[in-house]
């Protein structure tokens, strides 16, 4: 990949990663810092990487840094610590709010797998070799995202009234 | 229930016995008195739900409904997958059947499908990385530095050969000399562009005599400055002494006649002999500083003939500049138009059909030199 091609990438795909990493640790600092470091992973490797799988490349980079970073933070216990904090905070939400709530909720590799699939339009096959998994644990855990989202949304009285 | 006083926590269990006709007369009474001093209205067994009267698989559905309890129903794990499947947009047509006959039937598996249809979720396009400029990357300025010592390099080659070319790095007194072929006319006009400056680097002179020469066969003459010359020429002759333009004549008669011409000119007019601009040899015409042709008009000439000879060497001259300096715009605007198309430099990988590099091409204002044989 030449330079040009490089910032291409920056202009094309910084956006998205960006987006992937606010939803998935919900820190707008963080995801930024996670944001910079991916890219540098990615200069660093920038001349064995081909352009049209950058994006691929830079989402499995992004995944690894963000992967590392929640365990580097659980470590210290402040990132769990966070996450009952947060239980807490259940308010009466639109639609965007509770699905935003709900997906805060999941697991972080559900997370992962429901972001890379909705918000990019990956295949199974791609999450599975971005993240590791097979193509079925991507469907599982893919299902069972869905499957705690719709619960929690069902919970909600302010968007299914019919359910309490 | 014996010995107890009816009260606000534990009324409801008299209730159930008087109800059940399991009541003393005396307590029914006090239960109520109870009742209507805390206003409780009258109840009978119509308002009491079994538990025991277990209702039938038809109707959970609808109980459910109506109770508003719906969170309790729980679709089959088959069902979750149907839905789910669904969502993602994987389901098979008989799957899908089967999943719009269920929803049309049952309100509670459509709002199971509107609730995992909504976690389908979107992009928020408003939230964006705002030091986009600071992860790009520039060219690094060393790279720069090669690139401008090239360009440098390049540019000095360029001139210095150019220089070459033009005869300027030749020093003012150098011999220019003319070869006249074998079978021309002994003219001197016809000479004047082809001229060999310093003996070693030819210049190209004008593309006129090739086009004459080319059509030469059909008798046209397509360039009118062609027949300016011979008019020229002709002019010339006449006012040339006679010996130079007789028909038949050898170069060496010629050129005898033309020194005998000069010492005769020398010796009449006693005017020191300015440098010659043409003197016939035995190989041909020998020009001395034709570049100074130009400043000699300033000079006293000896006769007129020498000065139409000399009028007619600066025009010759002045063409072949013109010609020349015509020639170095229009490369130079044929390289700017390049440096405008594609950059001042650039570095590019070169790759075959198969798209495989096979070398690197850098180019310079222009120039390019790749690595690919």
């Amino acid at each position: 990949m030449t330079i040009n091609e490089y910032n291409k990438t920056v202009d094309m795909y910084s956006d998205n990663l960006y987006r992937f990493f606010v939803k998935n640790i919900g820190d707008v600092d963080t995801a930024q810092d996670l944001v910079q470091e991916s890219f540098t992973k990615m200069w660093i490797r920038v001349r064995d990487v081909e352009f049209e799988k950058s994006k691929s490349y830079l989402f499995t980079v992004g995944y690894n840094t963000m992967i590392d970073y929640i365990r580097s933070k659980k470590r210290r216990d402040n990132y769990l610590a966070a996450q009952e904090a947060e239980k807490s905070e259940e308010k009466d939400y639109d639609l965007k709010g509770a699905l935003d709530y709900a997906l805060s909720k999941l697991p972080e590799v559900q997370k992962t797998v429901i972001l890379l699939r909705d918000y990019e339009g990956y295949s199974y096959e791609e999450i599975g070799q971005m993240t590791g998994l097979s193509d079925a644990q991507v469907k599982v855990y893919l299902f069972r995202a869905r499957k705690t989202m719709k619960d929690k949304l069902l919970e909600n009285k302010t968007i299914f009234p019919a359910y309490k | 229930m014996k010995n107890e006083t009816i009260n606000i926590d534990n009324f409801e269990a008299f209730l159930l016995d008087k109800i059940e006709g399991n009541l003393r007369p005396e307590l029914e009474a006090e239960l109520d008195a109870f009742m209507a001093a805390h206003n409780i209205g009258d109840v009978t067994a119509d308002d009491l739900f079994y538990i025991n009267e277990a209702p039938s698989e038809a109707n959970v559905t609808e109980m459910c409904l109506f109770s508003e309890d719906l969170k309790h129903f729980e679709p089959s794990s088959e069902e979750e997958m149907l839905l789910f499947e669904a969502v993602e947009g994987t389901i098979s047509p008989e799957n899908e059947i089967r999943l719009r006959e269920w929803m049309s039937r049952d309100e509670i598996v459509r709002r199971h499908f509107d609730a995992m249809a909504a976690t389908k979720i979107t992009a928020d396009d408003t939230i964006t990385f705002p030091h986009k400029a600071s992860l790009k990357k520039s060219i690094p300025i060393r790279r720069m530095l090669y690139a401008l010592a090239a360009a440098c390099l390049i540019g000095m080659l360029f001139t210095f050969g150019f220089l070459r070319e033009n005869g300027s790095l030749t020093g003012p007194s150098e011999i220019a000399s003319v070869t006249i072929p074998a079978n021309a006319d002994p003219n001197t006009n016809r000479y004047a562009d082809q001229v060999t400056v310093g003996g070693d680097t030819e210049v190209n002179l004008p593309a006129s005599r090739d086009r004459s020469s080319a059509s030469a066969g059909t008798g046209q003459s397509p360039d009118p400055d062609r027949k300016a010359r011979k008019t020229a020429g002709g002019n010339i002759r006449k006012m040339l002494p006679s010996t130079m333009h007789e028909e038949g004549r050898s170069i060496e008669e010629i050129a005898g006649a033309d020194d005998q011409q000069s010492k005769k000119v020398s010796s009449d007019h006693m005017v020191p002999p300015l440098p010659k601009i043409a003197r016939l040899g035995t190989s041909g015409v020998t020009s001395r500083e034709p570049v100074n042709a130009v400043a000699n008009i300033f000079q006293k000439k000896a006769t007129a003939d020498e000065d139409m000879a000399d009028a007619f060497n600066i025009r010759e001259t002045l063409e072949y500049l013109d010609r020349k300096s015509s020639a170095i715009y229009g490369f130079a605007d044929y390289q700017k138009n390049i440096i405008k198309s594609e950059g001042l430099f650039g570095l590019s990988r070169e790759r075959n059909q198969e798209g495989k590099v096979e070398g690197y091409a850098l180019r310079i204002a222009g120039f390019e030199i790749s690595t690919v044989k």
